[in-house]
């Protein structure tokens, strides 16, 4: 998928911003490496006793969390430690998440729920580190976890790769053809302009769409791609959290009320070709209609982390194969592994492609959603 | 549950890094990109259209081309017969017009033989005129001495004397 021809200026260029963000970030943050911990307590909570839970390992790795785990090497656990942001009556709290451990007490009196509703979340703890303090008040969290972490690195990595195709464009004009990267992205951009918001919206108003269109598409792409690289920075889990598609189908309903016209609202609160009794004195249809235009992004939202979601689950689930018979005997995880390798390469393949077509499902129907705002003055 | 339920946090992040991508990509990526397309399409199609105008226009001129020489053609073999006429006139002319000349000529020596021979005749007669005097004059003279001899005289004389 990504054998494409490319300068060798460029691709270096790539190497070292990944290594930038990988090496130099945590710097910035103060930190360094220092989430590397020597786990030595054989007693800590989260470890061994139980076995491998192959469960637990797949929904771990699909929830958001408040560090980035990178690698465990026996008994050296490797993770970034991300920046956590709190409001707390009146009080903004930051620090930085080595501090705070799941099921490990609490920090300024902030801990991780281990269970109920709130669970994985950062609430106010009594001292015990386990229940939540009943009387506490409203607590805001704005941290950058692992989920918010790796959409800035791959939005930053989306900017700078389209911000050179740019350039490669200014730089050849219109007379020359594209070449590299340019030429890699062009048929992409193409297939959006003319393929989703030019069949979707209708060839007159489509074109004050097309970037907002563009940009989902490559942003929703790129994050599902970046999601499938297994080590970091990739790996996060993105487009398959709910508060990620939650913001895009956001953004996306807000756009198709804002770029609405006159039809729309007339659609919306005085539906043509219905008869009367059904809009007074119970206003059905204007209520019909409302749901409607909320039901569309709330189905986008669900649709794409759904989709995301299930393939990383299905992905760590023949992963956790090996483990899980592993467990049971050395040999049979070591017999079943060919298979499950086989499974996984299908499955990753299988990935790309549902990483395209969410994208593109998630834009399009952005774009049907647009089309349908600004109607023509006959209808 | 934890899976399903939106958090303030991500989605407050989130919309920031999407309103950010969303700015940068629309001012420096997206503009330069399609204003970029779009002018190379509109060339293609300025070309598309200029070529078609240029292969009429070849059409055309080689239709020109083609009745240029066509009437050339035909210009040709009108020349070349009206020469042939031409020629042929020409010559016809001058036969005629030689042939005039000859009998003319033919007809001015005919009438200047005419003159020299009634000259000569004339002459001739003015000869013998003389002639005959002095015949005459011998005759008298012979007259004169002998009948015989006269008559001999006469006869002689006749004799020698020749009409040519």
């Amino acid at each position: 998928m990504f054998a494409f021809r490319q300068k060798p200026g460029f691709s270096g260029n790539i190497r070292l911003i990944i290594l930038i963000i990988v090496f130099i970030f945590p710097v910035f943050t103060g930190f360094g490496f220092a989430g590397v911990v020597e786990d030595n307590d054989k007693s800590g909570p989260v470890k061994e006793e139980e076995g491998f839970d192959a469960g637990k390992l797949i929904i771990g790795h699909v929830l958001d969390a408040y560090e980035w785990k990178i690698a465990e090497i026996g008994d050296t656990y490797i993770y970034l430690p991300l920046p956590v942001i709190l409001y707390y009556e009146g009080e903004l709290h930051f620090f930085f998440s080595n501090k705070i451990k799941k099921g490990k007490g609490t920090y300024r009196g902030f801990g991780i729920a281990t269970e109920g509703p709130k669970k994985g979340r950062l609430i106010k703890m009594l001292d015990d580190g386990i229940t939540e303090d009943p009387e506490a008040g409203t607590l805001i969290d704005l941290s950058i976890t692992k989920v918010v972490f790796s959409a800035f690195i791959n939005g930053a990595l989306l900017c700078l790769i389209f911000v050179k195709v740019a350039k490669a464009y200014k730089k050849r004009g219109s007379r020359k053809a594209p070449s590299g990267l340019q030429s890699f992205m062009e048929p992409i951009i193409m297939f959006v302009r003319d393929d989703i918001a030019r069949s979707a919206i209708g060839e007159k108003k489509y074109e004050k769409f097309v970037p907002y269109l563009l940009t989902l598409f490559f942003f929703i792409f790129f994050n599902n791609l970046m999601g499938l690289v297994p080590f970091f920075p990739g790996g996060a889990n993105v487009t398959g959290n709910i508060s990620v598609t939650f913001t895009l189908a956001f953004f996306t309903f807000i756009a198709t009320q804002v770029y609405a016209n006159k039809g729309h609202w007339k659609h919306l609160f005085n539906t043509p070709g219905v008869p009367v009794f059904l809009k007074i004195p119970i206003p059905l249809m204007p209520v019909i209609e409302i749901v409607g235009i909320l039901i569309k992004p709330f189905v986008l939202m669900v649709r794409l982390f759904a989709n995301i979601t299930a393939g990383h689950m299905i992905i760590k689930g023949f992963l956790s194969l090996i483990f899980v018979l592993g467990g049971v005997a050395a040999a049979m995880g070591m017999a079943i592994s060919p298979v499950t390798l086989i499974f996984l390469i299908f499955m990753n393949f299988l990935e790309l492609l549902v990483a395209f077509i969410q994208s593109y499902i998630f834009t399009f129907f952005s774009a049907i959603f647009f089309g349908m705002a600004v109607p023509d003055e006959h209808h | 549950m934890e899976l399903i339920m939106p958090g303030l946090g991500v989605i407050f992040w989130m919309t920031l890094a999407f309103a950010i991508v969303l700015y940068v990509l629309r001012r420096f990526a997206w503009k330069p990109i399609l204003n970029t397309i779009k002018e190379r399409e509109d060339g293609i199609r300025r070309s598309l259209k200029n070529a078609e105008k240029i292969e009429k226009e070849i059409t055309q001129l080689n239709e020109t081309k083609d009745r240029i020489i066509a009437e050339t053609n035909h210009e040709k073999v009108n020349i070349i017969e009206q020469g042939k006429k031409a020629g042929e006139e020409i010559l016809r002319e001058a036969r005629r017009k030689a042939e005039d000349e000859s009998k003319k000529i033919i007809e001015e020596s005919k009438k200047i033989i005419e003159t020299e021979r009634k000259k000569i005749e004339d002459q001739i007669k003015k000869e013998i005129a003389v002639l005959s005097i002095d015949m005459a004059e011998k005759i008298l003279v012979a007259e004169l001495s002998d009948k015989q001899k006269h008559k001999q005289l006469v006869l002689d004389n006749l004799e020698k004397v020749h009409l040519n």
